[in-house]
């Protein structure tokens, strides 16, 4: 079995204006129907790669779309059907996204039982006036409660998730916004600039003319998250994740570090050995495949040993840990013939003040962090 | 004894660009029926697409005609036609050479242009009969009165018997074939039976049948199947084909005395042939060469470095390919620090350059960077060595030289009045000297110049054009050259110094260029992640100094298992397109960064 493992649940309740994930709005009878598809997708994944069975599970993430979407029965269902085929006693955490509309009781009630130890709830503002201007169908009361409900059932390992630089956000109204999330008792803290993903209705309204915040505003903003989360003891671990200290989401840091992880359901990624996968976005065909006992269609491509190490080694340099070149260099000896060109790019940035070497480990600066891509694109 | 060929005639036509020369061509062969109507198209004798596009010719085109004249006589003529633009003057030369007349177009409502005046001087210095024909007289501004006395005053060209034409209209040209026959002479020639002597006055490269000499028979006769030789440069071959131009290559038997045609051996290599070399019978020969034209020489250099540097091969391919056909430009490997491996071209001139590295682009498919062009400069050591240097960056050290002497022009100016004041400064700026002025007519005035050549280099001729809203025309000769303060200048990005932006320049100009090199450079190569500086410098001396912005941010905001394979796709192909620029130390430099620094002055200046 796979030790990292994602499911994508692509069901919601209305579309938000920014989002640019996989997610229909669909009957129930389609709900019903796909419920545990993603374990017999497993099945037909096992079947064609027998190694992703030689190793304990350790992470499972539930995103989407919305998860629970599925239904308290749904998600038992699920979580069974899982169970059955990968042993949960190994398993060290467990994620599900929840959003302020879906967050009862009874939700929190069954993920408690079917064995969920961590909330990532989607808050993104704490104003009434954003919330609606984005797509948003709560306003910032329901996910006050929603993250009291999660509190509430036990889930001590509950963070929310927050976009930075929206329009209409002023300097002030983005510190009461995060004044507020920190005086909810969380353990993590998404905050992200905001992205225009394309056909997004967000796109669509800025190219009718709304105003985005400029470059300087939306790094001023995220300067200002980092100040404040950190005077409350949160830690920037990932250019846009902050926990304290142990909350850090081992399901994610796995994927930034490099690990294999498998991801099932349609328009989930994996990333199996020299293998990567996208499933296409499709939900009939997915269904119609899977039913079937047949993987669903997917994007596929095989790399060759260094394309693999290097994807694998450079995105870690968006952790706060960075990368120890000289042990990704023993842990992956296609590397052996960059690690030179890379310690020397890195160090040649360090008179820019976008890198810095730290012990063994090279790491980007608060400048780094706002040109990110650009060092990457110097180690591709 | 020499006899004359009385029903020959050779000659070419000579214009100022855009006068009408290449449209009286066709016309003259569509009267002489040289050529298929159908297959006529615009511009025949301009072979290639550039030519066309630019309408210039590059590559002169000899063509043979039947003329019957109006005395019922049939004539062969023979046009070589020749390049209009001042850097294609070694052509014009060669064909003149091998010619009796010339005519002379003139535009009736622009009337004489410093072009014009050129090529007219260089045909009456090699004794040509001119024929002057006044074109476009159809047009509302053809003011043929002024005009007429243009070319008299100016050219000393008598007007006595005017040809008026529209070359697009065909009207008058019939006269033009007429006055051809009448006034130029016939070519003089020792007899058909005496020993061969024929000029070469160019060559092409064809690829299945190797070199193609064209020549003008003066003595003599040359069949298939004849050893001939060389006389200046000794190489011998047997002819596997002679023919003539009608306009297309046609092989006939036998070529004359008199005729124009062209010679097909087992000469593999354009450089075997020198242009103004006489082609002799290896048997019973020809002892005494026709006297030959002079040598070409480059008079502007330029590197040219392949974009990616694993192309430097399919570089030179096209390069030797190009020579082929245009001997005139030189080439050699040379290294640069900055931009790797690449060749030093030498060029007639700055059009010539133009259409090389155009060429290169185009029928090569070549990505090349071109160096800032330089003259060749003359430096003496102080231990009496004399170095002649194209390449700012071979400058010895300046401890080791005695003095530098930079190749200075001769530019006749000719422009409206009102201009006058503003062309003065110009080249004043240019560190030009007035050598004269002269009135050309009421609205027009002839400028001489003496000026130094690397002066003209980079947008002289553009700054002329916009201050004198196009009627400005110019045209130069070398001048000899003229001790002079030069320094080289350097520039640092990033404090890294990128040799292949070095230039010599001379003292009092090179802050001011500085100036300029850094602003475009630092307007044409896109933000980094950091700051820039662009910096200009004398020795260790910083003289300029401008620095690009570092843009503010790039980083995406979220990244998951998928977006990570979406993301390093995006990098690659991002990092693809960086591949098109050169990196020099930290900075990615894009062509063009090289091109805005040959823009001289940006507007703001």
């Amino acid at each position: 079995m796979p030790s990292h493992l994602y499911i994508h649940v692509p069901f919601c309740d209305g579309k938000c204006h920014y989002c640019g994930f996989f997610s229909v709005v669909a009957a129930p009878s389609v709900i019903e129907l796909y419920n545990t598809l993603p374990a017999r997708e497993y099945d037909c994944r096992l079947t064609r790669l027998p190694e992703l069975g030689k190793v304990p599970l350790r992470t499972l993430y539930m995103g989407g779309g919305t998860p629970a979407m599925l239904g308290n029965d749904g998600l038992k269902r699920l979580a069974d059907a899982l169970s059955k085929r990968l042993p949960f006693d190994t398993l060290e955490e467990w994620t599900v996204e929840v959003t302020p509309t879906s967050a009862s009781v009874a939700l929190f009630a069954t993920l408690a039982t079917i064995g969920v130890n961590r909330i990532s709830i989607g808050v993104q503002s704490f104003d009434d006036t954003i919330l609606s201007r984005i797509g948003r169908r709560h306003d910032a009361q329901a996910a006050i409660t929603a993250v009291k409900r999660a509190q509430d059932a036990g889930f001590v390992n509950t963070g929310i998730d927050l976009i930075a630089g929206l329009p209409g956000v002023t300097p002030t109204l983005w510190s009461e916004t995060l004044e507020r999330a920190i005086s909810l008792s969380l353990t993590h803290l998404s905050v992200y600039a905001l992205i225009v993903e394309s056909g997004t209705p967000l796109a669509r309204q800025v190219e009718d003319g709304l105003e985005l915040p400029g470059d300087d505003d939306q790094l001023a903003a995220l300067a200002q998250a980092e100040t404040a989360l950190g005077e409350a003891g949160f830690a920037r671990y990932e250019i846009s994740n902050y926990a304290l200290p142990g909350f850090e989401c081992r399901h994610n840091l796995a994927v930034w570090r490099g690990h294999d992880f498998l991801g099932l359901g349609p328009s989930a990624a994996s990333r199996v050995g020299r293998m990567r996968w996208t499933n296409s976005e499709d939900l009939e065909e997915y269904i119609h495949a899977v039913k079937h006992d047949a993987p669903p269609p997917a994007d596929s491509t095989a790399l060759d040993a260094v394309e693999d190490a290097e994807e694998r080694v450079i995105f870690a340099l968006r952790l706060s840990e960075g990368i120890d070149l000289a042990a990704e260099a023993s842990r992956f000896p296609a590397l052996a013939g960059k690690v030179g060109v890379w310690e020397q790019r890195l160090a040649d940035l360090v008179v820019h003040g976008i890198t810095e070497r730290v012990g063994d480990r090279w790491r980007l600066t608060a400048r780094g962090r706002e040109v990110c891509d650009a060092v990457l694109r110097e180690l591709v | 004894m020499a006899q004359r060929l009385d029903n020959i005639r050779n000659f070419c036509i000579i214009a100022h660009i855009d006068h009408g020369k290449t449209t009286l061509s066709d016309r003259v062969l569509e009267l002489t029926e040289a050529i298929d109507l159908r297959n006529l198209r615009e511009q025949t004798l301009d072979a290639m697409d550039l030519e066309r596009e630019r309408g210039i010719t590059i590559k002169s085109h000899p063509v043979s005609m039947a003329y019957t004249a109006k005395d019922g006589k049939t004539y062969l003529l023979n046009l070589i036609d020749t390049p209009g633009h001042v850097d294609f003057n070694y052509e014009v030369s060669r064909s003149m050479g091998a010619c009796e007349g010339a005519v002379l177009v003139v535009d009736a409502a622009q009337g004489v242009e410093a072009q014009t005046v050129a090529n007219a001087y260089l045909a009456i210095d090699n004794e040509l009969e001119i024929v002057p024909v006044l074109n476009k007289v159809d047009l509302p501004g053809a003011n043929i009165e002024d005009v007429s006395h243009q070319i008299e005053d100016v050219l000393g060209i008598s007007m006595d018997r005017p040809l008026l034409i529209s070359a697009k209209t065909g009207e008058g040209v019939p006269d033009v074939l007429e006055a051809i026959v009448a006034r130029i002479p016939p070519p003089e020639t020792a007899g058909v039976d005496a020993p061969l002597r024929a000029l070469v006055f160019d060559s092409v490269f064809d690829e299945f049948r190797g070199v193609i000499t064209y020549v003008r028979v003066v003595d003599g006769c040359i069949k298939v199947g004849d050893a001939v030789r060389f006389i200046g440069s000794g190489q011998t071959t047997q002819l596997r084909e002679v023919g003539i131009f009608s306009p297309d290559q046609k092989p006939v038997d036998v070529l004359e005395a008199g005729q124009v045609g062209y010679l097909v051996g087992a000469i593999k290599d354009p450089a075997d042939i020198k242009i103004g070399d006489t082609v002799t019978w290896v048997k019973d020969g020809a002892t005494e060469p026709l006297p030959g034209f002079k040598e070409v020489r480059p008079m502007v250099f330029s590197g040219v470095y392949p974009v990616s540097s694993d192309e430097f091969e399919k570089v030179r391919a096209g390069l030797e390919k190009l020579h082929l056909n245009d001997s005139a430009f030189t080439f050699h490997a040379e290294s640069s620090v900055a931009l790797g491996f690449g060749f030093r071209c030498g060029f007639l001139g700055l059009l010539h350059m133009e259409v090389v590295q155009e060429r290169l682009r185009r029928e090569f498919d070549l990505d090349i960077i071109n160096t800032h062009p330089s003259v060749v400069y003359r430096v003496l050591l102080k231990d009496g060595e004399v170095l002649e240097l194209d390449n700012p960056v071979q400058l010895p050290d300046v401890t080791r030289i005695e003095q530098i002497e930079e190749p200075m022009i001769k530019a006749t100016i000719i422009c409206p009045s009102e201009c006058i004041g503003d062309i003065m400064r110009i080249a004043l700026e240019r560190r030009g000297e007035v050598k004269g002025t002269e009135s050309l007519d009421t609205r027009r005035v002839i400028l001489t110049f003496i000026l130094p050549l690397n002066e003209i280099l980079i947008d002289f001729h553009d700054m002329l054009k916009s201050v004198s809203r196009g009627y400005a025309s110019m045209d130069y000769e070398p001048y000899g050259y003229q001790a002079s303060d030069i320094v080289k200048m350097d520039i640092l990005l990033n404090g890294e110094l990128v040799d292949a932006f070095s230039i010599l320049v001379h003292r009092d100009k090179a802050v001011a260029r500085g100036r300029q090199m850094c602003k475009a450079l630092s307007e044409s190569i896109p933000p980094h992640m950091f700051k820039i500086p662009v910096q200009a410098a004398i020795g260790r001396t910083i003289i300029a100094r401008e620095d690009i912005r570092a843009f503010r941010k790039d980083v995406l905001a979220k990244l998951y298992g998928g977006d990570v394979t979406r993301k390093q796709k995006v990098l690659k192909k991002q990092k693809a397109g960086k591949a098109r620029m050169k990196e020099f130390g930290q900075v990615n430099v894009p062509q063009s960064a090289f091109i805005s620094v040959l823009k001289g002055s940006s507007k703001d200046d």
